[in-house]
């Protein structure tokens, strides 16, 4: 058995504490037909705005659920989203198709929350300066009550970034092993193995929690 | 006492239940339809949507140290570049192109730059010109189009159509033609200069046409004609129409014609320093308009009727006539909640479970589902 075969099996058997099911309830973005994809991007690029309103309206819930699930915190998710759909929207003449379109989203919106994160942590290190006035703590999002779902961003914060990132596109947003590393850049055994750890650890986490 | 197992079997539960959560996390519904706001105007060249909130301080900071670079550069080795001929740059985005053009060869897209110089056409030809803010301007054949003082720009002759992203509130962006000064939020409108008169037509939105304190109103469809003859260039005005509206706000008998998104400004202002029937009557004024600014003051008169007024059955009217005006606006959702929070303040059981029955129908995916089920609970339990 190849090495790739093994940490699959591995992860794969992996006592896992989450639902293994690659459906996406609310990710209508999971694998369309190519050519739907490139028929509305050709649209959006002939002008069409009701081609890019179908665009937005099919991105816009993972985009936002995607930064959220990042720690991009409340009050940022907003500009977060808009800069990832401006980015997109100035990309589509470039997109070649090589990929999903919602692969293509996904990497735009996973490096502007990886963008978004290094600044965070940057404030965060100057605040630490005597002189330097400290960032107000991050609110809840007001239209989010769920207790549970403030708990998990809490327990994601503790991964690493690229190990949350991989976590979360896997186990949240349903992608693929494979689409995950066009998505990341890193090839598939990487992510595989990202993703074992993770679970590991945010198992860990949640068990220091609930005992 | 529960066993390790146990412990960790619920623990997992938990978490793969917390997963599933997550996946169905949709996003503020209201942030979406914001974000959507600012992006939907993309294929029709608005490419430089808002921008916001917290984000100012880096690119600010990093923005004015360029700044200074920059002309410490200049400074030190002047009269290098050159001043007159227009910066023919790159297209800003290919929305640029996409923008319906007889002789789409012909158009040149470019950036006034430092250098401000007058961009001309001759005859047959056509340019786009991409101002800073993501306005964009399709200059018509044998039109000039240069920079006033006061660095608006300034059609001196012939047809310009301009396409102005939406402003931030309290912000507008503003053309000069002859003596007359027109300014907008966020609209498409042509502006003509020829034979001693200037043309303003209206695609979309709304504008103003300012001549030193005095305006009119146009708005989508509408299109309006004035003399040139006579009247001292735009250049040497000394009021600008915000300083005209503010002046007379401040004298607490705004005109008609003041700019909508300067009132809504003041109507904050004066509810914030506790002077909310100024703010009410400056609201209910705005609301009259149209546009986005009317949108935001139709909803807000219900905030200052309610939070500073405290007449809460007034409020709820209020944010009714919202709905009614706008059935599909983007505060839809918070007019709704705010109607539903207040009458279950009230007491009125019927109405405010109606309310959240409508709302739980109207948005079965809201995030706020749980928060107004609850209330709703609440309100079915209270005696």
């Amino acid at each position: 058995m190849s090495t790739n075969d093994q940490e699959k099996q591995m992860a794969e058997t992996i006592a896992s504490p989450v639902n293994m099911n690659q459906q996406n309830p609310a990710g209508s973005q999971r694998p369309r037909p190519l050519a739907e994809d490139h028929a509305l991007v050709e649209r959006v690029r002939k002008g069409d705005t009701l081609a890019w309103r179908t665009l937005y309206e099919r991105y816009s819930q993972p985009v936002f659920r995607f930064v959220s699930a990042l720690g991009v915190p409340p009050e940022e998710r907003e500009d977060a989203s808009q800069d990832v759909f401006v980015a997109v929207y100035r990309g589509l003449k470039s997109f070649r198709g090589e990929a999903q379109l919602s692969t293509w989203i996904y990497r735009i919106a996973a490096r502007h929350a990886s963008h978004l994160g290094r600044r965070r942590r940057m404030r965060s290190f100057l605040s630490l300066l005597p002189w330097h006035e400290a960032e107000p703590e991050p609110q809840p999002d007001p239209a989010e009550k769920a207790s549970e779902l403030r708990l998990l961003d809490q327990l994601l914060a503790k991964l690493s970034p690229k190990k949350r990132m991989v976590l979360v596109l896997f186990e949240i947003e349903g992608l693929g092993v494979n689409e995950i590393a066009q998505v990341m850049g890193c090839p598939a055994n990487t992510v595989w193995s990202r993703l074992r750890h993770a679970r590991a650890e945010l198992v860990r986490a949640a068990r220091r929690i609930t005992r | 006492m529960k066993s390790p197992t146990q412990r960790t079997d619920d623990t997992e539960r938990w978490l793969s239940e917390t997963i599933e959560a997550a996946r169905r996390r949709i996003g503020d519904e209201v942030a979406r339809r914001r974000v959507w706001a600012r992006v939907e105007g993309l294929p029709a060249g608005q490419d430089r949507p808002l921008r916001r909130a917290r984000a100012w301080a880096f690119p600010a900071l990093t923005g004015a140290l360029v700044a200074v670079g920059v002309v410490a550069v200049l400074w030190m080795v002047p009269a290098t570049r050159p001043t007159h001929a227009p910066v023919v740059a790159k297209r800003a985005s290919s929305a640029t192109a996409s923008v319906s053009q007889p002789r789409a060869d012909a158009a040149r897209v470019v950036s006034p730059g430092a250098s401000a110089a007058p961009v001309r056409t001759g005859r047959g030809e056509k340019a786009r010109v991409a101002l800073v803010g993501g306005v964009g301007v399709e200059l018509d054949a044998d039109s000039v189009l240069s920079w006033d003082a006061e660095r608006r720009p300034l059609v001196e002759r012939g047809q310009a159509r301009f396409e102005v992203p939406h402003q931030a509130p309290g912000l507008k962006f503003a053309v000069s033609a002859g003596p007359y000064v027109v300014t907008v939020v966020g609209t498409k409108f042509h502006v003509g200069v020829a034979d001693d008169r200037v043309s303003v037509a209206v695609e979309e939105g709304v504008v103003e046409v300012w001549r030193g304190d005095r305006s009119v109103r146009l708005v989508e469809g509408d299109s309006w004609a004035g003399p040139m003859r006579g009247i001292a260039p735009p250049a040497v005005q000394h009021r600008s129409p915000a300083a005209a509206s503010r002046r007379v706000a401040e004298a607490a008998a705004l005109p008609e014609s003041a700019p909508a998104s300067v009132e809504l400004t003041e109507a904050r202002s004066a509810f914030k320093e506790g002077r909310p029937e100024d703010a009410l009557a400056m609201l209910s004024h705005c609301a009259k308009g149209a546009g986005p600014a009317a949108e935001n003051a139709a909803y807000e008169m219900g905030r200052v009727l309610r939070d500073g007024l405290r007449r809460p059955r007034a409020a709820v009217a209020a944010w009714g006539a919202y709905r009614t005006r706008f059935p599909d606006g983007l505060l839809r959702a918070e007019a709704d909640l705010s109607i539903l929070e207040t009458l279950a303040k009230l007491g009125d059981k019927a109405a405010a479970l109606a309310e959240a029955e409508a709302f739980l129908a109207r948005y079965p995916n809201s995030e706020r589902r749980d928060e107004v089920a609850k209330l709703a609970a609440r309100v079915r339990g209270a005696p």
